[in-house]
């Protein structure tokens, strides 16, 4: 199936279109519909700092938040996807695997049991802070533990391994922190373990938006050594490339893209692994136009599933996370089966 | 010139090379040759720093290996190692362009880009720049491989020679393409200071082409110099068990076993 590849030029201006296309319908559609004018005369009235009506309120408040909350978390999962699978070299490494996302929702069950048993102050930033701590603790724990004690180096066999353990141990966890807590805990464990943006608020996209935009300008330092690194570690040291601060660095920006973007939606999965799939099949893998488009088809993936999400039940919701997997699940095993050369 | 002074290599308990010493010049096609499992690729893995010797020493352009930055060594010297894939698909000229990445920070310049499409072009892949490099056959890809690493030394500053360390180049090429890659590095070794080292198996070729031979056996140098010298009946029976006669084709030393 040796189709010759399409331009950059190409598939940025479609995938760019495909955004504003997909991003104003989000913004029109929901548990109510908005019109065009409406949206206009909203953010009219908030410029001008005059009085809204509901619908202006909805949309400003609710609806504006959320769509924007779309684009960044879909554009920080899907990039954090290629990064993942260009670190490991293997295409079907999900971020969620070396135990990010994992570690996030074991924190984020702990905040929720223990600060209702505790009663301690929450605040805006509590679970945010919960989630990152978990993230980071169970990504660490991952990396030191696959090392290899003689040679201070890890394999990705054996990172791949140790993050299937500690992803079994984060997530019996979870389980176990549900099944302690009281029904409206568990509730809103359950709720955000299958992920959903509903939560969305001007702060949270405030977060989101500056973790997502300094991580991706880190990463696109990082293209060309991660380019090199396709050949095999020891290629890319003869290249130039120092492995080990590479691997730390890029895990960083991982952990970062990953857990804050969990700790206010909660485990969105196949966002980091579809998109870096199907981008690869229009224009090969050079890493810094992977990093770029992936981060719009991640914001239009996401933002489609939020969408309908909202669309199906109206006006109650379904999760985002069980939208994608229905999507997600058929879609990655057709890829599965159709490009297998690249296993 | 490369220099390696009583290297010893070890893999647990297994001596890999045992106290060799060599010396590589700039302007001379220096080739390794010797049995499977001699120590070739551990000679070339040494040289370049990819295998941290048990005693010995190897210094480049008068200076320790060890002091070299990683940056610094990718600017000068280039490997070709073996069985190299990528784990993903990128065209030929993204991977010609890896050639080039020691040498600009961001995006590469005017010099990276007139690099590889000189090297490519020299390399005869040129009409391949576009290709996905994973559905090339063995010889083009080796091909597409001697592009990049004489792409990441054909424009460089200051007169520290370009060194070169080929591991068994000649694998996956027809007859044609291993005469054609072997006067392809000879006629750049004519236009400046290169320092080149190749590891082949083919003993002819090394007698046509090798300006200084070494020959290993069990990780020991058994003979070094001039082919003339270096294959002899001797040495090669005893290095391969198989005694040749040796002729002399147009003043060019012929092995047949």
């Amino acid at each position: 199936m040796q189709r010759p590849w399409l331009t950059d030029r190409i598939v940025l201006s479609t995938l760019v279109i495909l955004l504003l296309v997909v991003w104003v319908l989000s913004l029109r559609f929901g548990a109510i519909a908005i019109s065009g004018s409406d949206i206009l005369l909203s953010i009219r009235q908030h410029i001008l700092q005059e009085e809204s009506d509901l619908t202006g309120r909805i949309f400003f408040d609710i609806r504006f938040p959320r769509a924007l909350e779309c684009l960044v978390v879909g554009a920080s999962l899907a990039m954090s996807g290629v990064l993942m699978q260009a670190l490991f070299r293997n295409p079907i490494v999900e971020p969620g695997l070396i135990g990010t996302s994992s570690g996030a929702a074991f924190g984020a069950s702990i905040y929720f049991v223990l600060g209702a048993t505790l009663h301690f102050p929450p605040g805006e930033w509590g679970l945010p802070v919960a989630a990152c701590t978990g993230g980071t603790v169970a990504t660490l724990l991952v990396f030191v533990l696959s090392r290899n004690r003689q040679s201070g180096k890890s394999s990705v066999i054996s990172l791949l391994l140790t993050g299937i353990a500690i992803n079994a141990l984060f997530l019996s966890g979870v389980g176990f922190s549900s099944y302690i807590a009281r029904d409206p805990q568990a509730r809103s464990i359950t709720f955000w373990n299958l992920g959903t943006l509903s939560g969305a608020s001007w702060s949270s996209v405030t977060v989101i938006s500056i973790t997502t935009i300094l991580c991706a300008l880190a990463a696109l330092r990082h293209t060309r050594q991660l380019n090199a690194l396709m050949m095999g570690e020891e290629e890319a040291r003869l290249l130039g490339v120092d492995i080990r601060r590479l691997q730390w660095t890029v895990m960083g920006i991982n952990v970062l893209l990953v857990a804050v973007a969990t700790a206010f939606v909660g485990v969105i999965s196949f966002v980091g692994l579809i998109v870096p799939h199907l981008l690869r099949m229009t224009r090969g893998s050079d890493n810094r136009f992977l990093l770029i488009s992936s981060a719009l088809l991640g914001a239009i993936v996401v933002t489609l599933a939020d969408l309908v999400a909202r669309l199906v039940l109206a006006p109650a919701e379904l999760p985002i996370g069980v939208v994608l997997s229905l999507v997600g699940v058929p879609v990655f095993i057709v890829l599965l089966r159709r490009t297998q050369t690249y296993f | 010139m490369l220099v390696a002074s009583n290297l010893t290599v070890r893999v647990g308990q297994k001596e890999l090379l045992k106290d060799v010493s060599v010396q590589f010049e700039a302007g001379q096609l220096n080739l390794v040759i010797g049995p499977n499992g001699a120590g070739k690729s551990t000679l070339i893995k040494a040289l370049s720093g990819q295998v941290k010797p048990a005693a010995g020493s190897i210094r480049m352009h008068d200076r320790p290996l060890t002091e070299w930055s990683l940056g610094e060594l990718a600017r000068h010297r280039a490997v070709l190692s073996q069985n190299i894939d990528l784990a993903f698909p990128l065209t030929v000229q993204e991977v010609v362009m890896m050639g080039r990445y020691p040498h600009f920070q961001n995006k590469p310049g005017e010099k990276d880009h007139l690099a590889v499409q000189e090297s490519m072009h020299y390399f005869d892949v040129s009409e391949l720049s576009g290709r996905n490099y994973l559905t090339l056959s063995g010889g083009e890809k080796q091909r597409v491989h001697f592009a990049r690493v004489a792409a990441q030394l054909w424009y460089q500053d200051g007169d520290v020679p370009r060194h070169l360390l080929l591991d068994e180049p000649l694998t996956f090429l027809d007859v044609y393409h291993q005469f054609q890659f072997m006067h392809h590095i000879r006629e750049l070794m004519g236009k400046g200071n290169w320092v080149v080292v190749g590891v082949v198996h083919d003993l002819n070729l090394a007698a046509r082409f090798g300006d200084n031979l070494v020959l290993l056996h069990n990780g020991a140098v058994l003979a070094q110099g001039q082919p003339r010298e270096v294959l002899t009946a001797h040495n090669v029976s005893q290095a391969y068990h198989l005694t040749p006669t040796v002729h002399y084709h147009e003043g060019v030393l012929q092995l047949v076993f």
